[in-house]
């Protein structure tokens, strides 16, 4: 078979069996892989009231057909469950190596279900597939049981993927990583992994990927990579990693200073990427056949945290416990409280953001030392930050609050109604470092409606808004004209996350990483489009390409329905609604800014055929996308939405 | 044959966002059916351009300014 | 060596991509995977330590030295060792004699099989071209060992300023 292995691996912990399923051809052609093929798994197997750390929750790994071979950055990886911090659709993709070995052992997706009598660990050896113990694993961090793993099993070429303490202890936004630093951030994966009472997935392959047309696909990947040397995004994040949009956020708003009051600061220069390399950069960092390589590995070498070594940090890792809690004058201590949220295994941007949230809640009143149990929780306070990064990890004492994500913990607290104003947070998930009012009002439309909880940045990745105006003309290709090049419009913004949302949905299906068809636009949809056909050796076309990605926006929509979420939900924290930007700096680009949400809305749901009323997919859309059983789902709820009684219930979905 | 008015073509062209709204229009028009329409709106502008002029509504020399100006030269174009 | 090129590592800016190791499979085999690819990264994730081990185009080649049936032979023009598949025996004498583990046996063949810089590529070897970082060059070692001094220079000269003014 040419691309895909051609099956799944289903491991059940509670039995212990481990089958193998056979993927028909209609399935892969539906479907394609990676996040086509566990959005199908969860909509289908996991019932929308399911508690997520149930033992009957799915957690799916997905790879797709393009996974290890040599078109650009093919190692990927779609982690996907139900979420316990929203409790809805959730997922979260990771980079390394890890996708390519497991296509390389013969598996498309790994499933795993049910829950194990005491910690284990799967090991994936070509075809053989063994539970083993993990007792003697369990509470290392994901460096120390990466190394256990690989001197049990002796061989150190193996890829591994991991949770850390946050996991095991079910913190509902820890996450999961391969090759120890390679995180899936978001939607808290490792917490129903760590629920399984799984520690790990150790990979080993020695197959490889055929190709069904080698010289064409030679051709076009010698074409892309030979694009790569010479774009500018590619230099930009090689030379400085993610890190080198600090000075760009900063002059344009977006960077995210004290949950959002700010969107720049005067010392911003002191976490940038250019600052980062020449102080305590290691090492460049790249994942499975990537030809932009903006991996990093940070050494501290000064000051009190010198001699702290880890992967990372990217750009989104690093503001959450940086300037988002206000520390920004010692980047040290930025670093440092990434290598904790590295080592605890926990979203970086999901823990800062409930820090910054109690400190908000702080400063404005709403708690004192007596709920943090003695914390002082004030804006920049290292000190504090660095006690409760492990508090939250091990859920304990105000950590053990804060573990369960900002509304649970307003819940948790007793605290009043305007209290839940500084949460910000949609669907129970927060944003990332990029403020709408900055960042653009594309991402701020993106943040509104993405299926993995809003608040999110990688649903449309529309950075047709941002370095889209690097490349002469793609905007106008694309969109019809340049007029949406640019962040602070809405004009043709809800065209472009209709289009970027549904490129990006099946960019992660092949499974390939967007940092090479957006930010960088090296690679653009035809060129997708002639690496799967020439590794697949089928047909597909733009269009099809295209509806794959559509269909999986409203699958995974659906879901959300189903547990009544819709239109009601669709919006973003009030802060980027009401208060205009103030200015941080004098060269600020969008000061006095606010996101003007509605009229790009009502538009978008207009493109993507939803009813504006319910949030809903229509009927007629759910038929052409081949969705009827979907259809037949969302009949009977759509009037149950627009109830009263519907209306009242609380905002997380279990 | 003119696919439009030139006040049509204005109106269009003010707009902040205008895709669907001269998909719907040109599919009203006849110009195109409702396969034509979905393609299109997958895959974006270009695709508008080459279908117009695959269809001789507009010339070669015009489909690659249209590629290059956007909407704001196709439309008037359309309104001849 | 004839035009005077050898592969030249860089192993400190290697990023561990694997850009090299794909793309070779996919040009000498048809199909993707290390298994089948000629140059090989070894990492340590834990470190952030990752390094290239590919054929270093020795001039008095072990490999070629202690293979029975003359199979792998030093090719004078292109200024490489190669394996004629033809009279291999799979014996992996070869495999064993190189000091950096750059020779391996095919998994369908059961021959030895090694890098022979692309032989007929216009671009020259892939794993060379399509390295993002610089790691693998294609060139003359003699011109990169040049740089390399002048690098370290810079370098040095670079520190003992800050020594200065700090």
């Amino acid at each position: 078979m040419y691309g895909w292995a051609g099956q799944r691996l289903r491991v059940d912990l509670t039995t212990g069996q481990i089958t193998k399923e056979p993927l028909s051809y209609e399935y892969r052609r539906k479907w394609i892989g990676g996040r086509g093929f566990n959005s199908d798994i969860i909509y289908n197997e996991v019932p929308v009231t399911l508690d997520p750390y149930d033992p009957r929750a799915r957690v799916c790994f997905g790879v797709g057909p393009v996974s290890g071979t040599a078109a650009p950055s093919t190692g990927r990886v779609t982690v996907t469950c139900k979420s316990p911090l929203t409790g809805g659709f959730g997922d979260s993709n990771m980079g390394g190596h890890w996708g390519a070995e497991l296509k390389y052992a013969g598996y498309d997706q790994v499933v795993v279900q049910g829950r194990a009598k005491h910690p284990v660990y799967i090991w994936i050896d070509d075809d053989k597939v063994e539970i083993r113990d993990a007792r003697h694993l369990w509470g290392k961090f994901p460096r120390e049981a990466d190394q256990m793993i690989k001197e049990e099993l002796g061989d150190e070429d193996i890829h591994i993927v991991m949770i850390g303490p946050a996991g095991e202890n079910m913190v509902r936004f820890a996450c999961t990583f391969n090759d120890v630093w390679r995180a899936a951030g978001r939607t808290g994966t490792g917490g129903v992994i760590g629920s399984k009472n799984l520690k790990a997935i150790a990979v080993r392959g020695s197959g490889t990927v055929k190709i069904a047309n080698p010289q064409k696909m030679m051709e076009v990947c010698n074409r892309l990579r030979q694009a790569f040397k010479t774009d500018p995004m590619k230099m930009g994040l090689y030379e400085f990693g993610s890190l080198c949009l600090i000075n760009v956020a900063n002059r344009d708003g977006w960077f995210p200073w004290r949950n959002f009051q700010g969107g720049a600061h005067p010392l911003a220069n002191n976490m940038s990427g250019e600052t980062h390399s020449q102080t305590v950069l290691k090492h460049r960092e790249g994942c499975f056949a990537c030809p932009i390589c903006c991996g990093r590995f940070t050494h501290i070498k000064e000051g009190k945290w010198a001699g702290e070594e880890f992967g990372g940090p990217e750009y989104e890792h690093s503001v959450p416990t940086g300037p988002r809690v206000g520390i920004i004058e010692d980047a040290n201590d930025i670093w440092h409280n990434a290598r904790l949220t590295n080592d605890y295994g926990m979203d970086g941007i999901e823990t800062g953001g409930v820090i910054s949230t109690a400190m908000e809640w702080y400063e404005k009143g709403f708690i004192t030392t007596k709920e943090t149990g003695g914390l002082e929780l004030e804006w920049g306070n290292e000190e504090v930050v660095d006690k409760l990064i492990p508090m939250i990890a091990k859920r304990e004492g105000f950590g053990d609050i804060l573990a369960d994500g900002a509304e649970r913990a307003a819940t948790r607290l007793g605290l009043p109604e305007e209290a839940r104003y500084y949460t910000i947070t949609t669907r129970g998930m927060t944003l990332p470092g990029d403020d709408p009012r900055g960042l653009g009002f594309g991402y701020g439309l993106s943040f509104a409606m993405g299926t993995r909880g809003g608040c999110d940045h990688l649903r449309s990745l529309c950075c047709l808004e941002l370095s889209g105006a690097l490349y002469t003309g793609l905007n106008t290709k694309i969109l019809g004209d340049e007029r949406g090049a640019k962040p602070v419009t809405t004009a043709n913004k809800p065209y472009m996350v209709y289009y970027e949302e549904n490129q990006k949905a099946t960019t992660d299906c092949l499974q390939v990483c967007c940092f090479t068809t957006h930010w960088s636009y090296a690679v653009l949809t035809p060129d997708q489009v002639e690496y799967l056909n020439a590794v697949t050796g089928l047909d597909f076309t733009e269009e099809e390409f295209q509806e794959i990605g559509e269909r999986i926006v409203n699958l995974e929509r659906a879901y959300w329905n189903r547990m009544m979420s819709g239109a009601r939900e669709d919006t973003v924290p009030e802060r980027f609604l009401k208060e205009p930007m103030p200015q941080g700096v004098d060269y600020q680009t969008n000061v006095g800014v606010v996101l003007p949400l509605n009229e790009m809305l009502q538009k978008y749901y207009k493109y993507r055929d939803w009813d504006p009323k319910t949030g809903f997919p229509s009927e007629r859309k759910l038929k052409q996308l081949g969705l009827d059983y979907v259809a037949r789902d969302l009949a009977p709820l759509r009037n149950k939405y627009l109830s009263e009684a519907e209306k009242k219930k609380r905002k997380y979905y279990y | 044959m003119a696919l439009m008015t030139q006040a049509q073509a204005k109106k269009f062209i003010a707009m902040d966002d205008k895709m669907l709204d001269v998909l719907d229009y040109l599919k009203e028009k006849g110009v195109l059916d409702a396969r034509m329409h979905r393609k299109i709106l997958l895959e974006g502008y270009s695709k508008l351009v080459e279908y117009l002029e695959q269809k001789k509504y507009i010339k070669a020399n015009e489909a690659k300014e249209a590629i290059k100006k956007g909407f704001d030269y196709l439309l008037p174009v359309l309104a001849e | 060596m004839s035009n005077g090129k050898a592969l030249v590592y860089n192993q400190e800016k290697c990023t561990g991509c694997r850009s090299c190791v794909t793309g070779c499979s996919l040009y000498h085999d048809g199909e993707c995977g290390k298994v089948v690819s000629r140059i090989a990264i070894v990492r340590n994730e834990r470190f952030g330590e990752s390094f290239v081990v590919g054929c270093d185009a020795c001039t008095d080649a072990p490999c070629a030295a202690v293979c029975p049936t003359g199979a792998c032979h030093m090719d004078v023009a292109a200024g490489i060792t190669k394996i004629d598949a033809n009279k291999c025996i799979g014996c992996k004498e070869c495999a064993m004699a190189c000091p950096f583990g750059a020779i391996n046996m095919h998994y369908k063949t059961g021959k030895a099989f090694k890098c022979d810089l692309c032989e007929g590529r216009a671009e020259g070897p892939v794993c060379a071209d399509w390295c993002p970082s610089g790691a693998i060059t294609y060139t003359s070692p003699a011109v990169a060992f040049k740089a390399k001094r002048r690098e370290k220079l810079v370098e040095r000269l670079k520190a003992a300023k800050a020594g200065e003014e700090g």
